[in-house]
Parts: C-alpha cells; sequence; structure tokens
C-alpha cells in the first residue's frame, strides 16, 4: 500500500511525464484498437449477414446454362424439403432517348425469377416485387442509376430503355437490394429483369459473358457444406477432375470475405504498428528521463531499508498505472476514430456495418497498455537493478548494464513486434515481411545516422562557439541523436512515401508514358460481326487501337499430370478458375514484353502436324500453377483436344486497359475454334465519345462498351481512399516522432542544465544558448527528414518499379515542403521543451544540490 | 563492542592509473555509545571507509563485524533489512525525498520496515529536532539546515544503534553547521548511539571521543 501511495503521488508529482507518456502511448494504441474494431465490425456484420449477403444456403454457378440433368443429380442430394432460385447475370449496355438525347451505358443486368432471394428481401420505393418483372419488360434499378441515365419510373418515354433487342421500362426504384449487403462498389450499375424476358433481349448467345446461379435454401439443421462437398466430389467424378461447376456455401463466403476484410485492415494495421512502433520508443525516452530524475530517490529509499522487489513494484505499479491511464485515452479516442472509417471506405465496404468498439478490442487496449508499457520501458527498466545506495555517497556512477542484460531487455519488445505485426497483417508472411522491410528501413537509417554523428564530431572541430558547442552536444550524445535521426526519418519517410507511390500510381493510371490508354474498351464482339466492326470502325473519328480474339477453353494437363491436383485442397476451396481465356496476336502489344524464352513462332500451325504449337505464359500465372519453360500443357477447347508447348514468359502491365491474355498461342490454332473478340479504342476526341458509343450500341447491341477513363477515375478514387487512411496513420506517426522529439529535448536540457547555466554564468547571452539548441535539434531534424525523403526516393522507384513498370516521378515541391516543416518543427518542438530549463536562473547552480 | 573492522582491504581498478589500494589493513573497533571522527585529505579514502562500515560496499579482503554479525556474509536482501534496522545514515546532501514533506520524510523508514506507533514516534521525533511547526513543508521549501535536521531524524527514528555520518555539515555555513553537529551529538548522547562521522571539520572531530586520522589507506 505505502509503496503504491507513493507511486501515485510520484506520478503526480511529475506532471509532465505522466502527460506525454500516456499521450503517447495512447496515440500510438489508439490507431491500432481503432483498426481492430473496424476489422472485428465488419467480421461481424459479414458473419450475421452471411446467408442475407449470399441469399442462399448453397449456390451452384457456372458460366453456362446448367446441364438440366446436372440439376437434377444436384436435387438428388438435397433432399426433399429445399427452395430454389435461378439467376442469369451479365454486363450488357442500354440505351436511352432522354428528351431526344441518346444514352448508352454499360449495366449488369440480373436477370431474376420469383424466388429471389431466397434470404434478405428487395426494398422497393413502391412496394413492387420479382412477380412484378416476369410477364412484363419491367426492370428494376436504384434511384441513384436511375437518376444517372435521367430514368423516371413510369410509363412514358422517359421510362424506356432499350436492353439488346427489347425495350423495357422502369417500374419501381430499388431502395436495397440483397446485394446491397455486401458492398456497394461496382464497375457498373445493377438492374433487374425478369428472367423470363430474357430471351426477348437476343442478348444470350454463345460466347457471351453470362454467369448463371441456381440458389438453394435447406431444410434448417441441414449442412449445406457436407452437400457441398459431396456434390463436388460427384462432379468432379462425372467430369474426370474437371467440373464445370462452381459450387459455394456462406462458409465459403466467409472465408473470402473474410480475406477482403483483412486487405483492407492488414496494410492500415502495419502503419499502426509503425505508430505503435515510434510511440513506443517515445515512451521508453521519456521513461528513460524519468528514472534518471528517480535514480537518486530509489537509492534513498533503498538505504532506508526498501528491498529490490519493493522498488521493482513501486515502478512496475506506476507503469501499469500509467499503461492503464493510456489504454483509456486510446479507447476513447478509438471512439472518435472509429467512424472515420465509414467515411474512408464509402462505396468499399457495405453501408449498414455497424461500427463499434469490440470487448476484444478494449481487452487488447489493456494488455497492450499494461505489457506495451513494461515491454516498450523494459531496456530501461532493468537498469533499476543496477541502483545502489553506494551512489548516496558517490554521486552517480556511471552503472554500465551488461551487454546480454541490454540484449535479453530488448527480446519480449522485438518478439512482441513480430507478433502484432503477424497479427496486423493477419499473415504469416506477410507479417514477417512487414518485419524484414522495417527491420532494413531501421537499419539503413541507423547506419545513416551513424554517419552522421561521425560527420557531427567533424563539424565540431568549427571555431564558431555556438556551433562548435551544438556538433559536440550531438556526437557526445551519439546514441540520443541516433535514435531521434532513426525516429524522425521513419516518420518521414512514411510521410514522403505515400505522395510518391500515390503519384506514380496516379501517373500511371492517368496518362502512361509511351503508351495510349484506350478510351473504350469492348468486349463480346461477336466472330460474325469482326468484319463488320472494322468497317464500321474505319467510318469513325477514331483507331482500333488493339483487336484481340478470345476463344474460351481448359487446361487438362501439364507434362501429363492433370492440371488441377485433387490434393490441392487449398486451392479447390478458394474456387479455382476452370476456364481460361486464350488469344493469338501476330505482334505483342506494347504493354507486353518477353522476359524470359523466345518469341513464338509466326509460322502458321499445321493443324495435322504433331508437333505441339508454341505458347507464351503471362510470368504470374505461370509461378501460380507451378509453369516452367518448355512444358507442355494440355487443352481441351468445345472438346477438341490440343497440345502445345511453353515457349516464353511475358510480363503485362494488365493497368493499361489493353485486352492482355494469361496465353497466347501461335498463329493458326485457335483459328476455327468459335470465338468473340476484345477490342480497344484510342484517339476518340472528348466530343465524341458518347455519340461513338451510342453508334456502336445501336449497330451492335450485344457488344459491350466499357468507358476506360471512367473506370480509371473509380479505381483512383479507391487509391485515393486507402491511401487517405494511410496517411491518417503516417501523421500519427509523426505525431509520436514528435513527442519524442519533444521528450528527449526536455531530457537532453535537463542534463544540459549545468551546461547551460554555467554558460550564463560564463557570460553567454540567451540567444547564444537559445542557437545552440535551434541548431542541434534542426540540423538532426534535416539530416533525418534529407535522408528520409532520398530513402523513400529509392523505396518509391522500388515499388514503381515492380507494380507500375518504372513509372517513377518525384514530386519536389512535397519534398521541400516536408524538409523545411520537419526542421521547423523540430527546432520549435525542441525549444519550448527546453524553454523551461533554459530560464531558470543560474543561481541554481549554486544551490540546488546534485 | 558493537563494530570490529579486521584487516580491511580495499582496492579500485581505475582507467588510467590502475588499481589504487585505497584502504590497507584497517583494523579498530568501536563501543557502544562512542563517538568516533574520522579525518584525512580528500581522497584519502574517509568515504569508502564509511560505505564499508554501512555494508554498501564490499571489502576486498578482511570482516566487519556489527553487533556480532558478519557483513560480508551476508545475502544481499538480509543485509539490506539488517541495515535499515541497525544503522542510520546522514550524508553531506541530505537526500531527502523531493517530493515527500519533513514529517513523511521522516516516518519512511518505519513505514517500509512497518513498524508501529509510526505516528506517536515521529511527532516525538519532530519535537526533538524543532521542526514541528514546518512538518508539512517539503524539502524545497526548507533551509539547509532544516534539511539536514530532517536527515538527522529520518536516520534515528529507527532507532539505529549505529550511526554514520559522511560530513554532514559539509553543505552548511558554519553557524549552521555547528547548531546542526550540537543537534547530533545532543540527540546521540541522549539515545546513547555509537556515532561514527567523516569530517574535515577539526573543532567537530574534537567533540569526539575518539579521532582517527586516514593516511595512505591506514588510520593512525
Ligand atoms: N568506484 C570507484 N572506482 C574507482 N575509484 C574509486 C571509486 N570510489 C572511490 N575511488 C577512489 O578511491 C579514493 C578514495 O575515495 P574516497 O573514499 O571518496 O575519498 P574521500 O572520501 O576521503 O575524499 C579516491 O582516489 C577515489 O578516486
Ligand atoms: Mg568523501
Amino acid at each position: 500500500m505505502l509503496w503504491m501511495t507513493l507511486g501515485v503521488r510520484d506520478l503526480l508529482k511529475n506532471k509532465g511525464f505522466s502527460f506525454f507518456f500516456v499521450l503517447n502511448l495512447s496515440l500510438g494504441l489508439a490507431g491500432f484498437i481503432a483498426i481492430h474494431s473496424f476489422g472485428r465490425s465488419l467480421d461481424r456484420h459479414f458473419d450475421t449477414n452471411l446467408k442475407e449477403i449470399l441469399t442462399a444456403d448453397l449456390v451452384v454457378a457456372a458460366n453456362r446454362a446448367i446441364a438440366a440433368k446436372d440439376l437434377e443429380r444436384i436435387n438428388s442430394f438435397l433432399g426433399n424439403d429445399y427452395t430454389h432460385s435461378r439467376q442469369v447475370s451479365f454486363y450488357s449496355m442500354i440505351r436511352t432517348t432522354i428528351r431526344n438525347q441518346a444514352h448508352t451505358r454499360l449495366v449488369r443486368v440480373m436477370a431474376i425469377d420469383n424466388s429471389y432471394p431466397l434470404y434478405g428481401a428487395f426494398e422497393m420505393a413502391q412496394g413492387s416485387t420479382p412477380t412484378d418483372l416476369q410477364t412484363r419488360p419491367y426492370v428494376f434499378m436504384s434511384t441513384d442509376t436511375a437518376y444517372a441515365l435521367g430514368l423516371e419510373p413510369g410509363s412514358g418515354k422517359n421510362s424506356t430503355l432499350d436492353i439488346g433487342e427489347q425495350a423495357f421500362i422502369l417500374k419501381d426504384h430499388v431502395v436495397s437490394d440483397p446485394e446491397n449487403s455486401l458492398t456497394s462498389f461496382s464497375f457498373a450499375p445493377r438492374i433487374y429483369i425478369g428472367i423470363d424476358q430474357l430471351d426477348r433481349t437476343g442478348l444470350i448467345r454463345y460466347g457471351s459473358r453470362i454467369w448463371v446461379s441456381h440458389f438453394y435454401r435447406l431444410a434448417p439443421d441441414t449442412d449445406a457444406d457436407q452437400i457441398s462437398k459431396r456434390l463436388k466430389d460427384r462432379f468432379s467424378q462425372l467430369y474426370k477432375d474437371q467440373p464445370p461447376y462452381y459450387i459455394y456455401t456462406s462458409n465459403d463466403v466467409n472465408r473470402r470475405l473474410g480475406r477482403l476484410t483483412r486487405y483492407f485492415t492488414s496494410y492500415m494495421g502495419l502503419v499502426s504498428v509503425v505508430t505503435l512502433f515510434l510511440a513506443g520508443i517515445a515512451t521508453a525516452y521519456l521513461f528513460r528521463g524519468y528514472l534518471n530524475l528517480k535514480r537518486k530517490e530509489m537509492a534513498i529509499l533503498m538505504s532506508v531499508g526498501g528491498s529490490k522487489q519493493s522498488i521493482w513494484f513501486y515502478i512496475s505499479f506506476q507503469l501499469i498505472l500509467l499503461g492503464t491511464a493510456a489504454s483509456f485515452l486510446a479507447t476513447l479516442a478509438s471512439f472518435f476514430i472509429i467512424p472515420a472509417f465509414p467515411m474512408i471506405f464509402k462505396g468499399l465496404i457495405p453501408d449498414n456495418v455497424i461500427l463499434s468498439v469490440s470487448p476484444s478490442a478494449l481487452a487488447l487496449a489493456m494488455g497492450l497498455g499494461m505489457a506495451g508499457s513494461m515491454i516498450f520501458c523494459l531496456p530501461v527498466f532493468i537498469q533499476i537493478f543496477d541502483i545502489k545506495p553506494l551512489m548516496l555517497l558517490r554521486g552517480t556512477p556511471d552503472t554500465a548494464t551488461s551487454w546480454l542484460k541490454q540484449v535479453l531487455s530488448l527480446l519480449p519488445g522485438v518478439t512482441a513486434f513480430v507478433m502484432i505485426s503477424i497479427y496486423a497483417a493477419g499473415k504469416l508472411k506477410t507479417g514477417l515481411v512487414f518485419v524484414g522491410g522495417f527491420t532494413l528501413a531501421i537499419g539503413v537509417l541507423f547506419l545513416i545516422g551513424q554517419g552522421f554523428v561521425q560527420a557531427c564530431k567533424r563539424l565540431s572541430q568549427s571555431r564558431t562557439p555556438v556551433v562548435k558547442i551544438a556538433f559536440r552536444n550531438l556526437y557526445r550524445n551519439q546514441w540520443t541523436s541516433l535514435s531521434i535521426f532513426v525516429t524522425i526519418a521513419l516518420g518521414t519517410f512514411l510521410i514522403s512515401l505515400i505522395p510518391q507511390v500515390q503519384n506514380g500510381l496516379q501517373t500511371e493510371i492517368i496518362k502512361p508514358d509511351g503508351l495510349k490508354i484506350p478510351v473504350f474498351f469492348l468486349v463480346d464482339i461477336q466472330d460474325e460481326q469482326k468484319a463488320p466492326f472494322v468497317a464500321f470502325m474505319e467510318k469513325q473519328d477514331a483507331i482500333i487501337s488493339n483487336l484481340s480474339p478470345m476463344v474460351r477453353g481448359r487446361i487438362l494437363k501439364r507434362n501429363n499430370q492433370p492440371f488441377h491436383q485433387r490434393s490441392d485442397e487449398s486451392r479447390r476451396r478458394r474456387g479455382r478458375r476452370l476456364e481460361f481465356n486464350f488469344s493469338f496476336r501476330e505482334t505483342l502489344d506494347v504493354s507486353e514484353t518477353i522476359t524470359q524464352g523466345d518469341p513464338i513462332s509466326t509460322e502458321y500451325w499445321d493443324w495435322e502436324s504433331n508437333t505441339p504449337f508454341d505458347i507464351s505464359v503471362e510470368e504470374s500465372f505461370a509461378k501460380e500453377n507451378k509453369i516452367a519453360l518448355n512444358d507442355i500443357l494440355e487443352f481441351e477447347i468445345q472438346g477438341i483436344p490440343f497440345t502445345g508447348q511453353v515457349k516464353n514468359f511475358r510480363k503485362v502491365r494488365w493497368n493499361s486497359f489493353q485486352p492482355n491474355f494469361f496465353l497466347l498461342f501461335q498463329n493458326g490454332v485457335l483459328n476455327d475454334a468459335p470465338k468473340t473478340h476484345l477490342a480497344a479504342i484510342s484517339q476518340v476526341p472528348m466530343d465524341q465519345r458518347q455519340q461513338l458509343k451510342n453508334r456502336i450500341v445501336d449497330q451492335f447491341p450485344n457488344i459491350s462498351v466499357i468507358d476506360v477513363t471512367q473506370m480509371a477515375n473509380t479505381i483512383l478514387g479507391i487509391s485515393n481512399k486507402l491511401s487517405l487512411s494511410i496517411r491518417f496513420m503516417a501523421w500519427l506517426a509523426i505525431a509520436a516522432g514528435l513527442i519524442s522529439i519533444f521528450s528527449i529535448a526536455r531530457h537532453e536540457a535537463w542534463k544540459n542544465r549545468n551546461q547551460i547555466n554555467l554558460l550564463k554564468v560564463l557570460g553567454s547571452e540567451y540567444p547564444a544558448i537559445r542557437a545552440i539548441t535551434l541548431i542541434e535539434f534542426g540540423v538532426i531534424g534535416f539530416a533525418a527528414a534529407l535522408f528520409a525523403i532520398l530513402l523513400s526516393y529509392g523505396f518509391s522507384f522500388g515499388i514503381s518499379w515492380y507494380f507500375f513498370d518504372n513509372l517513377w516521378q518525384i514530386n519536389g515541391i512535397i519534398s521541400i515542403l516536408i524538409l523545411i516543416l520537419t526542421t521547423l518543427i523540430c527546432m520549435g518542438t525542441a525549444l519550448s521543451a527546453s524553454r523551461k530549463v533554459m530560464n531558470t536562473k543560474p543561481i541554481h547552480l549554486l544551490t540546488s544540490g546534485t | 563492542m558493537i563494530l570490529e573492522l579486521k584487516q580491511i582491504q580495499k582496492s579500485f581498478e581505475q582507467p588510467r592509473s590502475g588499481t589504487i589500494q585505497v584502504l590497507n589493513n584497517i583494523n579498530f573497533s568501536v563501543d557502544a555509545g562512542e563517538t568516533v571522527a574520522i579525518t584525512g585529505h580528500s581522497g584519502s579514502g574517509k568515504t569508502t571507509l564509511l560505505s564499508l562500515i554501512a555494508g554498501l560496499d564490499l571489502p576486498d579482503t578482511g570482516q566487519i563485524l556489527l553487533d556480532g554479525e558478519n557483513l560480508c556474509q551476508m545475502k544481499e536482501n538480509q543485509l539490506a533489512r539488517f541495515r535499515a534496522l541497525k544503522i542510520g545514515m546522514i550524508f553531506q546532501q541530505f537526500h531527502l525525498m523531493p517530493h515527500l514533506t519533513a514529517r513523511e520524510n521522516i516516518s519512511l523508514p518505519l513505514e517500509i520496515l512497518k513498524q508501529d506507533n509510526i505516528r506517536r514516534r515521529v511527532d516525538e521525533m519532530l519535537e526533538k529536532i524543532g521542526l514541528t511547526d514546518r512538518q508539512h513543508h517539503v524539502p524545497a521549501q526548507l533551509s539547509g539546515g532544516e534539511n539536514q535536521r530532517v536527515a538527522i531524524a529520518r536516520a534515528l527514528i529507527i532507532t539505529p544503534k549505529l550511526l554514520l555520518a559522511d560530513e554532514p555539515t559539509g553543505n552548511l555555513d558554519i553557524q549552521t553547521g555547528n547548531k546542526i553537529a550540537a543537534l547530533l551529538f545532543d540527540l546521540v548522547e541522549k539515545e546513547n548511539k555509537t556515532l561514527i562521522m567523516v569530517t574535515h571539520n577539526l573543532v567537530l572531530a574534537d567533540q569526539c571521543q575518539q579521532v582517527w586520522k586516514l593516511e595512505q589507506g591506514s588510520l593512525g
């Protein structure tokens, strides 16, 4: 009790320390807790809404109609008590004429039957039901979509839209549709029609990209996963390991959504780990200063009978108390941070997620707060064991803690860091890669810092006394200088890196160098439409920059082994791809380069010959499927077997928006196969775009026109949202860094107070003394920021080289701004931290008895 | 006999000058109730000797018997408690807890050692040192002399058998120093304590029953 009272009183007496300690630690914890809660909320949302998200217990889907025989087979597995719903969805252009103005737009048509959805429900503005859609050509769409298209519900001209060959009438607004519980984000808005009206559109023909889903709602207590497994086994058997159907249950969906959530939360989680780490360093620093103040008091306590254990308890109690306070503050802060997430991720996450600080987040906060403050402070804490009352007689000797002890004391911190990183990343590998990268960054900064300290030693030869003292301070307090350097550099590095990468991303999406990003991307051009389409385009004010045939087929074997191993359980669960698209081109697109092997033969492959044709495989596809050069692949296209050999690997810039394929075949292989074509249209003047789109759709109603610019903007919007959240976390990191500067500067000033006072006694002017602080921390801030910015250039160059194919741009103004700002903030922080000490009168030198 | 030192040797490793022999074959004994002054020029090893007697440091060789028990053979925690109960220490720089009031500083050892009648004993002690009216002030609000009085009270409160003081008046002006010394001697005499005091002040040293001078590591 005595020790607790003493502990609490001490903390109250050292308000500055307690305040900064708690503020700092809670800053580090807040982001972490907020992200944890966010992830949990999402998970919970998905968990409780699983069936509504899937709208069924079990789904069997395929990119073609499911054979009647197979449907019967499925039914036989389900027992008697089930309900069924069928849905066909596809992308299509719709045409409207509003006030004599023609519009065309890509939409996702959902053809539904009466029983859809089996779970959940439509919420309609005027209470219509799916039954209304079946007998007449009616559509449902959301108010937003209708508004964008200029459509009004009713029966007039302003309610009519053409889908394929059929005119439809907007019947009602969808307030909330079953799919809304997942995400409102989509490249094309959804519109609903009756499945019985589907034939009238004339859009479903060979090669149309459709998606057919059969939903099943099973009797309660039926094990859907069990049925799913048995169905999969049955179809695997029937189709010799090449089942044409995707089968999934709500648990499969849950797993997929879990991955999605993790994707959102993991990278933010990792940034929050950086914040936590910086806050940890600052916390340890604060504690070091505090403990230095306390050394004498602890010696006194020991001299009057306090045992080491009591002292240990006394200090741990303080740490735990502060940690708890920090957890509370962090939890409180996270209440304010969490509501920001739905805003940041609007459109990417379900609209109706209930976000709350979960009990597990609270427990985590408590644990991290208490354990965290202990773990962070441990390297400092162990110095307590070196305190001896002897120092009361001797003054403060340099008690050197043994090397081994210091390393050991870092161990819990390092372990915790690795574990938290893995936890935040949600994946062992990502976590470890992050830890590796982080360690590398710290290591590099540390080495640079070493060089910086050496440079300071040189500079301290200066003749100007103020400069001399400033630089001497920097290199004499090597470790302090180093840790300020690393902390500031790390924060600046993050702040600088984000705009860099984003800059690259934006440049890439908006105007890739040397590449013409197409204006439109056309899919589903039928083979017989190819010639008329080319002729049509010749008359237009635009060019076809790419026209590629596309043939759908399966990969049967690789080097005589089944392409899909049955034992490949994890892949199976993830829902592996059943069919692939193959293409052919005479010359590679600008977005493609061969990375290994020789170009594929330009000779016409003879169907009669027994030699395998040449194949070009996209790099990442090859890696994922363990395909090597010269591998023999066997294919099946429309029931006919083909054999080819891998000739080269190809790198593809997918975000060039050119039609690109995983597999390219030698000339001649695909000539007689049933196919569709993809086209990219470029160089369309801005004011011609809508008209051109309308003309294409008028002429070829089945061709879908994807507006690439619009799509690029959508992607940019997402990337902006994501980077906003990273930036937010990075600012938290900087704040933690500044608090550490503040505490370090304060600690330094306190340590140097005798020097400062001595200077005063010796007649130095106050401005000169202030100049020392300004030079000291200005130099360190400037150097740290400079190297951090240079390092971020290196990193962002690496990132753009790896991800964006060498597209790299420096944003000089932002860099200079960051440099100046960091320097100024460091100087200001240091000055305000040391003001108190600087203003003390030299008389303290005489009276204070230490 | 309350304290006995037998063949004490103590040397230090120094980075530049190598090993220096600070104490060389020290032998002496002190009877209960005796007052002893240790003098010697700066660096002669006075503080070193005192820290050995206090059990704060260990000699290289030799034995230190306090109340019949050998300090050099005790376990750390055992020694700490033994020291706290038997020895009161007074320092040149007072070494009070800065955030505790005079009263709290005095009662601290009693509370740490979980003793009884804390209130009454502290009241009496405050009376003895004449600081009853200033008991609720913290060290920063007290003068040097007052602080040293608090320190003396803190040393005496646990009723130790042996009182050790390292230049207790070194930080005070002559007048205040004399007053403090007078108080110290008064209390030691009244309560029949044993006092070992390191001092430069020869007037002070003369008031002790024995005066030893440390020279070249030996007592003369
Ligand atoms: N921990 C130590 N390490 C090295 N030398 C020490 C240590 N403590 C004391 N000394 C040396 O021992 C000698 C005696 O010191 P001290 O006992 O403090 O002398 P005094 O108190 O008489 O002035 C001095 O030369 C001092 O430098
Ligand atoms: Mg001394």
